[in-house]
């Protein structure tokens, strides 16, 4: 317990020796009085007399001690919680920044929606940002990190259990529209390395954010399955489908030749799990959040961060009963000498 | 003998007073400096030249940059609010919306330690587009930070020219803060990458753009181009350092005219606790001095 207590002003400790005034200052009685010496000796009265000192000498070293604001140090505590270690791989290339299909796109005709969709829907990286933001602000026990991805990989918050941080990296992947490139094999082996030399604590997730695929090489692909072997990463694809693009479950031998259907394709072959979630307005992309959410609630040893405990009101709560004791004990004493 | 007493009881109600006073004081809110950055990395190539020493070990340009934030961080006072961004190609992209340098101290090196080659996502190096770009991303990524923009000031492909004009939506000294001029004052060949990370020798004259006018073809080497650089922040309307030193930059980062007032919650219960242990300790010490004289004399 002793060894963990800090000051946050340490330095009016300086003024501690304060506290033998009262120890010091003996004889208050005598001196209003010529001449004493006649009086009988007052035992309990002398007596009394130490032990308010000594009080008023502890009422001072509390309020010196108050001041330089003891308490126990920011500490950390493991704990079982439910969640998981997300992390999001959002999609910043350039096309995010087309726009989805309104809310209301059913009422449309079929003539009205291309244009509608181009003149007000919302923005697909935009919807994906306030979503995955509230998601986060949701999920308190789970840890993210943030990346981003263009033609490389832009690893950002590194897991974090502050929603800050977290929020500070959705807020600054809407900073200006995106760039040029996409490639999302490698954003997956650098996202899927970003688990190493971590301890496996419960369930391990890459949510990947994104409105395009790829066709990989065969390399990429033996790269990607590998790494979601080894780090026992679960796969979860967030599609955000513009308006006129393909559709995943696309049948065929003719999808393997379409990106988007080649990447969910090759998706579905790794050992570990996988779920696609297709949005194309909003309320899809609200759905699928809202079901990422659900599926991941397994059992997760995390640290938590326990503030630090300040003890100075209970301090001064004590200083405050000495000095009401001294002020009873004087009243009494006035009343004796009466 | 009864106005003494009277006066101590006095004092101590008001001690008592003042200590119930401490006990009830909520935080009030106070005008405190801080300073709010929007802290840029130039993540070129040229940026890898290891011009720099720290501790007697060679250190790259993006490296020692990355350092002295790191440190300047630790000193800035808390309320104070630092955001990320990289530049390479024409742009720069924001990596990390301004957070509290005190309470997210930790997570914000993680994300600093990050911003290396591993990012660049273009390999050209048009630095005054790049600060140009680095200008509007503190005026978009909201709560008004200045801008720190690290960088050598090596422009490839080389400029024709004099330095562009300013785009059109910002205006020069919208933005306020400093161009921070990174590198050393010799030439020397910048380390060669064939993938991100990846190093392989060093770029030859015959492998990157030379200028078509400039006698010497020497765009291959990189040393700091500080008339360049303090162009572009007089274009601008910043203000240029050349970083030299860890201590520097903390410095400037905390000079008084970047500050911003900020009301912060603070604690002002020491101010009646003070005044309670003023009072406590008076009646003993009036006795010490009284006894002292009244004492002395009778000896």
């Amino acid at each position: 317990m002793i060894a963990g207590v800090d000051f946050l002003r340490p330095e009016w400790l300086a003024l501690m020796p304060l506290a033998t005034l009262p120890l010091w200052a003996r004889g208050t009685e005598a001196s209003g009085y010529p001449d004493v010496g006649w009086l009988p000796e007052d035992r309990l009265g002398r007596l009394v007399g130490l032990a308010l000192r000594v009080l008023s000498a502890l009422a001072i070293a509390a309020v010196v001690l108050a001041l330089a604001a003891p308490g126990r140090p920011q500490s950390l505590a493991l704990r079982t919680g439910r969640g998981a270690e997300v992390l999001l791989l959002i999609d910043r290339s350039r096309s995010m920044d087309e726009r989805m299909l309104p809310s209301d796109w059913r009422e449309l005709s079929a003539y009205d929606i291309r244009h509608q969709t181009q003149s007000r829907g919302p923005v697909k990286s935009q919807a994906a940002r306030t979503l995955l933001g509230e998601f986060v602000a949701r999920r308190p026990d789970d840890r993210f990190a943030v990346s981003f991805f263009s033609a490389s990989a832009l690893h950002v918050v590194p897991f974090t259990q502050h929603d800050e941080v977290v929020q500070a990296g959705i807020t600054a992947g809407g900073v200006h529209r995106g760039l040029s490139e996409t490639d999302v094999g490698r954003a997956l082996i650098s996202s899927v390395a970003r688990f190493e030399n971590r301890a496996y604590t419960g369930s391990r997730i890459i949510l990947l954010v994104s409105d395009g695929g790829a066709r990989l090489d065969e390399d990429t692909r033996l790269a990607i399955r590998a790494g979601f072997e080894r780090q026992r990463v679960a796969l979860y694809w967030i599609y955000l489908k513009g308006f006129g693009r393909p559709d995943l479950e696309q049948a065929g031998e003719a999808g393997e030749a379409i990106p988007e259907v080649a990447l969910h394709r090759f998706f579905e072959t790794l050992p570990t799990p996988y779920r696609a979630y297709q949005a194309e307005s909003p309320e899809d992309l609200a759905a699928a959040v809202e079901d990422v959410g659900r599926q991941q609630n397994h059992p997760l040893d995390f640290e938590e961060r326990i503030p630090r405990q300040d003890y100075s009101r209970g301090i001064i709560a004590a200083a405050l009963l000495l000095v009401a004791i001294l002020l009873a004990a004087g009243r009494w004493q006035l009343r004796g000498l009466r | 003998m009864n106005r003494l007493r009277s006066r101590g009881t006095e004092r101590l109600l008001l001690a008592g007073g003042l200590l119930a006073l401490a006990l009830s004081m909520p935080p009030l809110p106070w005008p405190r400096a801080s300073f709010d950055y929007l802290a840029v990395f130039d993540i070129t190539q040229s940026m890898g030249v290891a011009d720099y020493r720290l501790h007697d070990k060679p250190l790259s340009r993006l490296a020692f940059a990355r350092r002295a934030l790191a440190t300047a961080l630790t000193e800035l006072p808390c309320g104070s609010k630092v955001g990320l961004a990289a530049f390479t190609g024409y742009r720069s992209l924001t990596l990390l919306a301004p957070v509290d340098v005190c309470d997210h101290y930790g997570d914000l090196l993680s994300t600093l330690e990050q911003v290396d080659d591993r990012m660049r996502w273009a390999e050209a190096s048009e630095v005054a587009k790049g600060l140009y770009w680095a200008l509007r991303a503190a005026r978009d990524v909201g709560g008004e930070p200045q801008l720190l923009f690290f960088s050598d000031g090596h422009e490839s492909p080389p400029l024709q020219g004099t330095v562009p004009a300013l785009f059109g939506d910002i205006r020069q000294g919208e933005i306020r803060g400093m161009v921070i001029g990174t590198g050393g004052d010799v030439p020397r060949p910048i380390p060669k990458q064939d993938t991100p990370g990846r190093f392989n020798g060093f770029w030859h004259a015959d492998e990157v753009v030379q200028n078509a006018d400039a006698a010497p073809h020497d765009e291959h080497l990189s040393a700091l181009r500080e008339n360049h650089l303090q162009a572009l922040a007089a274009r601008t309307g910043l203000d240029y350092l050349r970083l030299e030193s860890v201590a520097g930059l903390s410095r400037a980062m905390r000079s008084g005219t970047r500050a911003r007032r900020r009301e912060v919650p603070t604690d002002f219960s020491w101010v009646a606790l003070g005044l309670a242990l003023a009072l406590l300790c008076a009646a003993p010490l009036r006795t010490l001095i009284a006894g002292r004289s009244t004492a002395a004399p009778g000896q």
